[in-house]
């Protein structure tokens, strides 16, 4: 028996290496499935129609010269239908590079996405 | 191979290597298999506690998507799912609604979905909109899943999300399960503006949540805090604006 070539036993100790990092790989792999699962929700739950949606409203309100009702609607409509929290001013016209413009303060919150925005119309 | 090999017996060689084997096998049945045991029950709960966030996604988008049906098939493996309906008689748990003129004062018993394991204690419940585990007869419980209220700081609302869990009957099953859940429709609560201080009280008999829904109801996103008295009660002041949406899902069958 001595006499037996033994120099391929590496490969058969590489293969019990293989076997226990892969054992630990499942083992990581096992964890991080919950973790891309809550991940990846969050990226798809981001609301970006609905502040789309939101924002064409309120361009749409100031076009039709600022209706109080209106106002009261579209937070209305947003709290029922789409269960986000809104609030919006608008200034008095200013002039922006020659253009008359209203400053506009948006606010969006439906409880996993809050957004913030000043901008000019 | 000078050496003297006149004690070498092949007997001996043979009952050593079988007294080797004998060892390693009784070293493995009596700590091994426990062992084995406990992992194939705590991979069977991670599954479920998995299964039952998918399941909490899907009445999220009943309830905020305008989506009106859903369902989705799940394994569930070593333990039991069980619907408990919601309404007055059947759900244990209830949420209580009030504020500080008492004009608010609302009962909620949302009913629930509950997994129980069959060879660990570990429970996990459907509750609300929350993803609940807890150990069987041990105090405490946690949140794996968190539902969606919020108060929002511009503005000064409060957002409470009531999902209740209805049935015609109490149902259970284990092994392949298909949810089917359809949304019914419930008459809109109205906003109720400046309610002052609301309070929450969470209050369940037996299955106890308290634990879970107490570090959430006082987490930075709902910004609650305990109320002097009584016991559950949970308080937020200076709201502008009180909101409650209440969801009625109806489990077709599982």
């Amino acid at each position: 028996m001595a006499r037996l070539n033994e120099e391929g036993q590496w490969i058969v100790l590489m293969g019990l290496l293989v076997a226990v990092a892969l054992f630990f790989l499942a083992l990581i792999v096992n964890q991080s499935a919950l973790v891309g699962q809550t991940t990846s929700e969050a990226v798809l739950e981001f609301p970006k129609n609905d502040i789309r949606d939101l924002r064409s409203a309120i361009f749409d309100y100031i076009d039709a010269e600022c209706n109080e009702e209106v106002e009261q609607d579209i937070i209305a409509i947003s709290l029922e239908r789409k269960n986000a929290v809104v609030s919006f001013s608008v200034g008095g016209p200013q002039d922006v590079q020659g253009h008359k413009m209203h400053p506009v303060s948006i606010h969006y919150n439906n409880g996993v996405t809050a957004y913030n925005e000043t901008t000019h119309y | 191979m000078i050496a003297n090999d006149r004690a070498v017996s092949e007997a001996i060689g043979f009952i050593l290597i079988l007294g080797l084997v004998l060892t390693g096998i009784g070293l493995v049945t009596l700590y091994g298999y426990p062992v084995l045991v406990k992992e194939q029950s705590s991979t069977d709960v991670k599954n479920m506690e998995r299964a039952m966030i998918v399941i909490q996604n899907d009445m999220k988008s009943l309830c905020f998507k305008n989506v009106p049906y859903k369902e989705s098939t799940l394994q569930v493996s070593g333990g039991t799912l069980e619907v408990i309906p919601g309404g007055e008689e059947g759900a244990k748990s209830e949420f209580v609604i009030s504020n500080s003129e008492g004009e608010v004062n609302s009962e909620f018993h949302p009913g629930a979905l509950v997994y129980r394991s069959d060879r660990s204690t570990e429970v996990i419940a459907l509750e609300n909109g929350a993803v609940i585990t807890r150990q069987e007869g041990s105090a405490g419980s946690a949140m794996l899943a968190e539902p969606r209220w919020f108060y929002d700081g511009p503005t000064k609302t409060f957002v409470i999300y009531i999902m209740n869990v209805t049935a015609d009957e109490r149902m259970a099953k284990s092994g392949m399960a298909t949810v089917r859940m359809k949304r019914l429709a419930t008459s809109p609560i109205p906003p109720i503006e400046n309610p002052g201080t609301v309070k929450v009280m969470y209050n369940s008999p037996s299955d106890d949540h308290s634990v879970a829904w107490k570090n959430y109801l006082t987490s930075p996103m709902v910004g609650m805090r305990k109320a002097s008295s009584p016991l559950d009660t949970y308080e937020i002041s200076d709201v502008d604006k009180l909101v409650i949406k209440e969801y009625t899902i109806e489990i077709l069958s599982i």
